[in-house]
C-alpha cells in the first residue's frame, strides 16, 4: 500500500466502512495514515486496510480492534519488516476503556477503573453483573 | 470455614462447597437460638449496616443477628442527614466506616455499589441489595427455609411472578441446581427471567429451567412455590397490568390443584399476590423465612467476621 515504512501498524481484513471509525478510535491525529476502503478481497468479499506510520500498537488499542474487527490482522513493522503478524481477536477482559451501557451501574457515577470479562460472545459487567454484546457499547477514544 | 472472598456480594461467587458450609453453620446457629443460648463470637465487633435505601426488614435481620452473636452495631438507614446528601462518594463513604466497624453490611440503589465498595476497604461488605441486581443473603435464607422443609436434591420449585427484575430469582437461579434441585419458571411475557441467566445456568449446570404455561401448571408440578410480587411500575403498558396480574394470585381455589405437602414462600414483603387465606393453610412459610434470615446472616458474619468457628 503505497510505499515501505520503516516503523509502523498496518491493519489488514478490516470490514468494509469499519476505517473511519477504527481511526477515530485509536486518535491518528498526529500520524501519517494510508487507508484504502472496499478492497476486494478473496476471504471477504471486500475489505479496509489502514496503514499507520510511526505507531505501534498498544495492548489495549488491539482490544479495541479486536472488539469491533475480529477477523483483522495486525501487522507490526520495525526496520521495514513485518516483525510480528496477529490476529485480532476478542478479549477476555476489557478494562477502563468502555463505560457501562447499564444507566444503573455504580461505575456511571463514582470514579472507578470499569471492568468486562467476556462471556461467550457477550460481555459481563464486574459490577453491576449485567451482560452485553459489543454493540451496546459506545466506543470512546483512547 | 472461611469463605475464599472477604465479602459476599453475589451469589453467583460462590462454590457448592462454600454454600454447603454457610447452611451447615446456619443449621448449627438455628439450634443455639432455639435454646435461647447468648453467643459470644463477634464480642467486641462492630458491624456498620449501611442502608442508603431503607429496608427494614434485611436491616433489622442484621442488626439482630449481630447482636445475637454478641457484637454491637451502628448506621443509618435513608441518606437524610448524612454526608452522602452533601454529595460524599460512596468510596468515601465507606473509607470513612472502615475506621468505625469491623464489618459493613449495606444496601444501595445503584447496581454494583457493593462490590465497588468491598472492593475500596479492607474489611468485610455484605450485599444486602444492590439496584436489580442481587441480595444474596435473601437468596441463601430461601435456600435455607427449602432445606428446612425439603430434601434439596430431587426438590421442584417453581419460580413466579417478576423474574425479571426481582434479584433474589435471579440468584436462587445460581444456587438451587448445585443442590440438585428442579427449577421451573413461570411469569408474564415482559417480566420474563433475563436470557443471560438461563445460558449462565444452562452453561454451568447442563440443564436449562424449564417454562410452565401458566401458575395453575406450576402448582400442579413444583414442591416449591416461591411467589415474588409483581409491581405495577414494572409495565410499560399499565393495560398490559392489568389484564396480566389477576393471573398470577396464589388463592385457595388454585391451590386445590397442589400436592399436599408443597410449601409456599414468599421473599416478602407480599401485596396481593397471595391472598390472606393462604396464611393459615400448612402450604404457608413465608413468615418461617423471617426467622431463618436471622440464622443464616449470623453464620455469615461469623464466617466472615469471626473466626468461622462456633462459640
Ligand atoms: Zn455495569
Amino acid at each position: 500500500m503505497v510505499r515501505r515504512i520503516e516503523k509502523g501498524t498496518v491493519l489488514d481484513h478490516l470490514p468494509a466502512g469499519s476505517a473511519l471509525s477504527i481511526m477515530n478510535l485509536l486518535k491518528l491525529e498526529d500520524n501519517l495514515v494510508v487507508v484504502a476502503v472496499n478492497v476486494l478481497s478473496s476471504r471477504y468479499g471486500t475489505k479496509d486496510m489502514i496503514k499507520i506510520e510511526g505507531k505501534l500498537l498498544s495492548k489495549a488499542e488491539s482490544d479495541k480492534i479486536g472488539l469491533i474487527a475480529p477477523n483483522a490482522t495486525i501487522n507490526i513493522i520495525r526496520g521495514g519488516r513485518v516483525m510480528s503478524k496477529g490476529r485480532a481477536s476478542p478479549p477476555e477482559e476489557i478494562k477502563g476503556i468502555l463505560r457501562c451501557p447499564n444507566k444503573k451501574c455504580i461505575t456511571n457515577f463514582e470514579q472507578c477503573e470499569t471492568k468486562f470479562i467476556r462471556t461467550g460472545d457477550k460481555y459481563k459487567c464486574v459490577f453491576c453483573e449485567s451482560h452485553f454484546s459489543v454493540r451496546d457499547f459506545e466506543l470512546q477514544p483512547s | 470455614m472461611k469463605l475464599r472472598s472477604k465479602d459476599l456480594i453475589s451469589a453467583a461467587d460462590l462454590e457448592k462447597r462454600e454454600v454447603k458450609a454457610i447452611l451447615e453453620e446456619a443449621e448449627h446457629m438455628l439450634g443455639t437460638v432455639r435454646k435461647g443460648r447468648q453467643l459470644k463470637m463477634l464480642k467486641g465487633k462492630i458491624l456498620a449496616t449501611l442502608f442508603f435505601e431503607p429496608s427494614t426488614r434485611t436491616r433489622l435481620s442484621f442488626e439482630s443477628a449481630m447482636t445475637r452473636l454478641g457484637g454491637s452495631v451502628i448506621g443509618f438507614s435513608g441518606t437524610e442527614g448524612t454526608s452522602v446528601r452533601k454529595g460524599e462518594t460512596l468510596q468515601d463513604t465507606v473509607r470513612n466506616v472502615e475506621n468505625y466497624a469491623d464489618g459493613i453490611a449495606m444496601r444501595h440503589p445503584l447496581e454494583g455499589s457493593a462490590r465497588l465498595a468491598a472492593q475500596s476497604v479492607k474489611i468485610p461488605v455484605i450485599n444486602g441489595g444492590d439496584g436489580a441486581n442481587q441480595h444474596p443473603t435473601q437468596a441463601l435464607l430461601d435456600l435455607f427455609t427449602i432445606k428446612q422443609e425439603k430434601d434439596l436434591r430431587n426438590t421442584r420449585v417453581a419460580l413466579c411472578g417478576d423474574l425479571k427484575y426481582g434479584r433474589t430469582v435471579h440468584s436462587l437461579m445460581y444456587l438451587l441446581p448445585m443442590f440438585g434441585t428442579e427449577i421451573s419458571i413461570v411469569s408474564p411475557e415482559v417480566l420474563g427471567m433475563p436470557e443471560h441467566i438461563m445460558d449462565e445456568v444452562e452453561g454451568r449446570y447442563g440443564t436449562r429451567p424449564e417454562k410452565q404455561a401458566s401458575l395453575k401448571e406450576a402448582v400442579k408440578w413444583a414442591d416449591v412455590l416461591y411467589v415474588t410480587r409483581i409491581q405495577r411500575e414494572r409495565f410499560p403498558d399499565p393495560n398490559e397490568y392489568e389484564r396480566v396480574a389477576g393471573s398470577y394470585v396464589v388463592d385457595s381455589r388454585l391451590l386445590s390443584g397442589a400436592k399436599k405437602d408443597m410449601v409456599i414462600l414468599h421473599p416478602l414483603p407480599r401485596v396481593d399476590e397471595i391472598k390472606p387465606e393462604v396464611d393459615s393453610t400448612p402450604y404457608a412459610k413465608y413468615f418461617d423465612q423471617t426467622f431463618y434470615g436471622v440464622v443464616v446472616r449470623m453464620a455469615l458474619l461469623n464466617m466472615l467476621m469471626g473466626g468461622g468457628r462456633h462459640g
